[in-house]
């Protein structure tokens, strides 16, 4: 799913980011995981009737292994593991040692797939993955996993990428199922319209687009072009590193209104690819078969964390004006919560037992 | 005539009314035999007669005669060494003009060589776009065709008359598939010179539409089997790759257990939920 972009948890006072403690009220079954390139989220209900959404960073990062660090680390309280006889920082913490420290840090995914060429990916995966999802509110809930769909522009394995988390998520006790992942963005955003339109999930590996009515996906693809794609071009670019490219990208840039030759780097690539997915819907629209016809104008709902840069759907529009769309489009927009939206989809898709 | 303030303007002036004759051409007049006087040593004596009238005026003293000729001779010899030291110089730019020019010479060699070999490239891309081209408009006739044939299905969907309708179709799909092979087979033999990568990367990417075509009929060949029942296809079953975190059973030293993840909260999907039930028929 995502880049992220530091989160303040707006419902507690102090800032501490502690987490809620479950009382005795009954709370819904069912959780949805975005297993994304760069963020891992977990979605709940909770006893408020609202939802509650773990995040951690898809990422980790090998360091000295010395007892000074290890209790540095300890009192910290910067999540670590020890592995292979390596002391190896998880998660967000890793991200931010390594702009510190000017490296890269090490990805369990790449380009929206468990990474083959990463050797650490999958014991990683498990640490971050149980500890966003936890356990079980009762033996086989319901969890549904996003996955994403099989790329146009690239070949890749989706079938070893499902099976590997369905089998992991039911060793800890649930009962996984899969659900494309833009089609969880419409479960999330296009209640209101009945779960007709199109959702776009713009993650760090991948965009993925599905086309649907009245919930039912009748057009689903990705593209091999996300954040991850923008940082590495940007990277080029600039003669840096990808996690500093990332670190431009995120610190708060409009695409609308660069300010210098950075910005003007990362604004130009995001448009190349909103253009990009644009074009493919396009295309796969008019050479799909069995398409239905939209009478109605179908709504455009964006999500994922490469979603949340400033001026983005301004640009989306932007873009989307230059081309002869085939189906009629009401409104364009980013879901409220761009980061978590997939979460909330497959959460939609558990709860109701899809 | 110009006063001379030194030796080497005397040398200089020796130099200048003299008159350079070869060997020769003395001969030629008669003169067999010369008297050879350096103009050093002229110079030398001019120098010479010079001091002595000085001392011997009484205009100035010895001493001071004597500090006069030292002074002409240091600045003879700086004058000496200016001249040696231009001309060693003169001679490092000659040889460096000699090696630039022989640089430049090598240069002007390899550019040559390397617009020949760029024009020869260009012809070369040249050809293979041709080529591309030409391979392009089969693939769209092919596609034309392809898609007739998916009409024609279609409407024989539509009826009864499946089988023997679906046989004949399955026959032009079979032709049709052949002809991708084939095609695909001369377009993996045509040369590609390393010096035209795009030219190599676009014929790449004829082989992969050719691929996604040819996948595209695979799939609709084996669905058309299924649906008629003589496909020898079965599904596989889900793979369960539980197996491959038996070995992480094992507790690591870790302080996960003491750090807590980010949490967000948001709105509720109550709503999302209750359209859901409704679409689907449910209360």
């Amino acid at each position: 799913m995502s880049n992220d972009e530091h989160m303040d948890n707006t419902n507690n006072p102090t800032g501490d980011t502690s987490a809620a403690t479950t009382h005795e009220t009954e709370v819904a079954l069912g959780k949805g995981v975005d297993l994304g390139t760069a963020n891992i989220a977990a979605a709940v209900q909770n006893e408020d009737g609202g939802i509650t959404v773990n995040v951690e960073r898809n990422a980790f990062l090998d360091i000295g292994s010395d007892v000074y660090s290890k209790n540095m680390l300890t009192k910290l309280k910067v999540p670590y593991v020890v592995h292979n006889g390596k002391l190896i920082v998880i998660g967000e913490a890793a991200f931010e040692l390594a702009n510190v420290f000017g490296k890269e840090t090490r990805r369990p995914m790449s380009d929206g797939l468990v990474s083959p060429a990463e050797v650490d990916a999958l014991p990683m995966m498990k640490l971050i993955i149980s500890k966003v999802l936890g356990e079980p509110a009762a033996p086989g809930e319901n969890c549904y996993f996003c996955i994403p769909a099989e790329s146009l522009d690239v070949e890749n394995n989706i079938v070893y990428h499902e099976g590997l988390f369905s089998s992991l998520i039911s060793k800890m006790g649930y009962t996984a199922r899969s659900i494309n992942e833009a089609h969880a963005v419409v479960f999330a955003e296009l209640a209101e319209q009945d779960f007709t339109g199109i959702g776009l999930s713009f993650g760090g590996g991948m965009a993925n687009a599905c086309v649907a009515y009245k919930s039912i996906p009748c057009l689903s693809f990705s593209v091999a072009r996300g954040g991850d794609w923008i940082d590495k071009n940007v990277a080029n670019v600039l003669g840096c590193n990808a996690s500093k490219a990332a670190y431009i990208k995120e610190r708060g840039v409009d695409i609308r209104d660069p300010k210098n030759r950075e910005e003007e780097a990362v604004a130009i690539y995001y448009r190349n690819l909103i253009n990009y997915v644009l074009q493919n819907i396009k295309s796969r629209f008019e050479h799909g078969q069995d398409m239905p016809n939209f009478n109605e104008p179908v709504d455009i709902a964006c999500a994922g964390g490469t979603s949340l840069v400033g001026g983005f759907i301004e640009v989306f529009r932007d873009e989307f004006a230059k081309i002869d769309f085939p189906i009629p489009v009401g409104r364009i927009f980013r879901a409220e919560d761009a980061l978590t939206s997939v979460a909330k989809g497959c959460l939609v898709a558990a709860a109701i037992g899809e | 005539m110009v006063p001379m303030e030194s030796i080497a303007d005397v040398k200089g002036e020796l130099t200048a009314l003299a008159q350079t004759k070869t060997l020769d051409e003395l001969k030629s007049h008669g003169t067999k035999r010369v008297r050879v006087v350096r103009t050093q040593q002229i110079a030398e004596m001019i120098s010479e007669a010079v001091q002595r009238t000085v001392r011997e005026s009484g205009l100035v003293s010895h001493e001071e005669a004597d500090l006069l000729v030292e002074k002409s001779r240091a600045e003879f010899r700086d004058v000496m060494k200016e001249r040696e030291t231009e001309l060693s110089r003169a001679q490092e730019a000659v040889e460096h003009l000699e090696v630039v020019t022989a640089q430049r010479e090598e240069a002007r060699g390899a550019l040559f060589d390397a617009r020949k070999s760029q024009q020869s490239a260009q012809e070369d891309v040249e050809d293979l776009r041709m080529q591309n081209e030409a391979l392009n408009e089969q693939i769209d006739a092919m596609r034309q065709e392809l898609e007739a044939a998916q009409e024609q299905l279609k409407e024989h969907d539509a009826t009864a008359d499946q089988p023997a309708l679906g046989g004949m179709n399955a026959e032009l799909m079979m032709k049709m598939m052949g002809e991708i092979a084939e095609l695909k087979a001369s377009s993996s033999q045509a040369p590609a010179p390393a010096e035209a990568p795009a030219a190599a990367a676009s014929s790449g990417d004829l082989d992969g539409m050719i691929d996604k075509l040819a996948k595209g009929m695979n799939d609709r060949l084996d669905q058309f089997g299924r649906k008629m029942g003589i496909s020898s296809a079965v599904d596989a079953e889900q793979v369960d790759f539980k197996a491959m975190f038996d070995k992480d059973d094992t507790k690591l030293e870790s302080n996960m257990d003491e750090v807590e993840v980010k949490k967000k909260t948001g709105g509720g999907i109550a709503g999302n939920l209750a359209r859901l039930k409704k679409l689907k028929g449910g209360d």
